[in-house]
């Protein structure tokens, strides 16, 4: 008869658009193949999504890693709290739902062929191309910074496992009157209230385990997330313990010395310590930088229905690499993007339309293992752009009971359960 | 187009649309607003821990936690409730109650 599959289903998306099928769904299968780089919150979670809402659709997941460590609930290992093993993923249960896994770099990407290469030569094609690198580390702001001190002075701000037990066996292995440094970037970077959460429970870990030891934040900013209840929390549990030191007051740190594991502050001061933890400044991903992904401010411009890239057309990019507009750089944010990424696609691959939706980021901070604080807000779409919700979001209260303070931890540990499996998949359900 | 190819593109693409349904045992597809829930309530509204299921809760109790939440009550969803207007917690109560819960 003379009809691919293909024709057939070009010629059926007219039908779908007569609404002959419910609005929200098309009726038509999509078919295509995806090319998702990079297998953190946000490309994990497009990879499982597509799987599910569109099973004609071939998937390939690139990421390097075998296993990562993720960002949230990192701070519980960096406490002694949680094993590291914890807070490891892996990509077997996408792989078990259909999505071809491939374990390698990238080593070149058209954005405009949609192809991508593969250190061996392979190169893959796709249909849609979602990028997801995440985060690199802008070194140049801090003098002496870079990737041959990281291992003396580490950064634990990647899903790189061995940052984050090294942290913690520095913080294991200092004197119990030593000093801790924690170096904090300027906005925008991955997870904003991560730096603080870190502190309250490095502070936790002191009290316990170094009593005479002392914890200096040193802060390239004015006010951080959640600040009012960080520092009523760090008031209440660890009096003096934690100082903070904002940009006001010359915190930025500027410079670093390994060798003699002291940080220099834009104040002029010189701060020796036991364990320096530097979190750098940050821009998106190398791959999404090296493509013409990103503007002028190092992050990808996206438009927030489909996050598909406003600079090339069917390519996406999604998580702490795009302008999130009102959202933050968060794993939580990252995931519902992959959603959100996963119905444009199986739509435009239908020859339909997604319209978008709305979306939440619920984000909870530990200040102790039982005082659980959290920040959500709710985001609608404002023509091509998200807008924060003015009568909705916000903090815990700063009144809040110990019982309520101890559920709300609760929530926090069930939130990581529960965001791990709706990412990642459920490894329970491999074969 | 010839009106016998029309007929015959729609014949093909029910055929395709059901097979599709059959070989998939997996619930539901989330409709797009309920996507966002899902991240802290759990694939499928199937939650671990101490964040309830949404997954079975019926659809009256749905809507009463959404009006409590949204006089003040809780943790994180009374900053959630007030964005979602009574048309919408009716479709995402729908959804809900439809999956099934956790066994």
């Amino acid at each position: 008869m003379g009809l691919s599959r293909r024709e057939l289903l070009r010629g059926a998306a007219g039908i779908a658009g007569l609404g002959m099928f419910g609005a929200g769904f098309s009726a038509t299968p999509a078919e295509g193949r995806v090319v998702i780089v990079g297998g953190g919150f946000g490309g994990a979670t497009c990879a499982r999504y597509l799987r599910a809402i569109a099973p004609a659709v071939s998937v390939t997941l690139i990421e390097r890693r075998t296993r990562l460590a993720t960002g949230p609930f990192c701070n519980t290992v960096v406490a002694g709290l949680n094993p590291i093993e914890a807070i490891t993923v892996d990509h077997r249960a996408l792989a078990a739902a259909g999505v071809n896994v491939v374990q390698a770099d990238v080593r070149d990407l058209d954005p405009v062929a949609r192809r991508v290469r593969l250190p061996d030569g392979d190169t893959l094609a796709a249909d849609h191309l979602v990028v997801a690198p995440g985060i690199d580390f802008d070194w140049f702001p801090i003098e002496g910074y870079g990737p041959k001190v990281t291992d003396a002075l580490p950064h634990a701000w990647t899903a790189d496992r061995d940052q984050i037990v090294n942290l913690r066996n520095q913080l294991r292995a200092m004197p119990e009157d030593g000093v801790v440094a924690i170096a904090i970037p300027p906005n925008p970077y991955r997870c904003p209230p991560g730096p603080y959460e870190r502190a309250s429970l490095i502070g936790h870990f002191l009290e316990q385990h170094k009593p005479r030891a002392k914890l200096l934040l040193l802060d390239a900013k004015d006010h951080f997330s959640k600040e009012a209840l960080f520092r009523a929390g760090w008031a209440e549990h660890y009096g003096e313990r934690i100082e903070w030191i904002g940009r006001p007051q010359g915190g930025a740190v500027v410079a670093v010395d390994a060798g003699n594991r002291t940080l220099v502050t834009a104040g002029g001061e010189r701060v020796r310590a036991d364990v320096i933890n530097v979190i750098p400044p940050q821009i998106a991903g190398a791959l999404a930088r090296d493509v013409d992904l990103t503007d002028i401010s190092d992050w990808a411009p996206v438009d927030h229905r489909s996050f598909e890239s406003t600079r090339h057309r069917r390519v996406h990019v999604l998580g702490d690499a795009c302008q999130g507009g009102p959202m933050p750089k968060s794993g939580y944010a990252a995931n519902v993007q992959g959603k959100i990424c996963a119905h444009a696609i199986a739509a435009s691959l239908a020859g339909d339309t997604f319209a978008g939706t709305r979306l939440i980021n619920a984000c909870y901070s530990l200040v102790t293992p039982d005082h659980g604080i959290s920040v959500s807000q709710v985001y609608d779409l404002n023509g091509r752009h998200f807008a924060a919700i003015e009568d909705a979001g916000g903090t815990s209260p700063l009144a809040a009971s110990v019982d309520d303070r101890a559920r709300v931890a609760g929530y926090a540990r069930s939130w990581y359960r529960n965001i791990v499996r709706d990412t990642f998949g459920d490894p329970t359900n491999i074969g | 187009m010839h009106t016998s190819t029309h007929i015959l593109r729609i014949i093909l693409l029910m055929a395709a649309a059901v097979t599709g349904c059959s070989d998939d045992p997996a619930p539901p597809p989330a409709p797009p607003l309920a996507l966002a829930c899902l991240g802290c309530h759990g694939p499928a509204g199937r939650s671990e821990g101490d964040i309830p299921d949404l997954a079975g809760m019926p659809r009256e109790r749905f809507l009463a936690r959404m009006a409590e939440f949204a006089a003040g009550g809780g943790d994180v969803m009374n900053r959630v409730a007030p964005a979602y207007g009574p048309q919408e917690l009716a479709r995402l109560a729908d959804y809900f109650a439809e999956l099934e819960s956790t066994p």
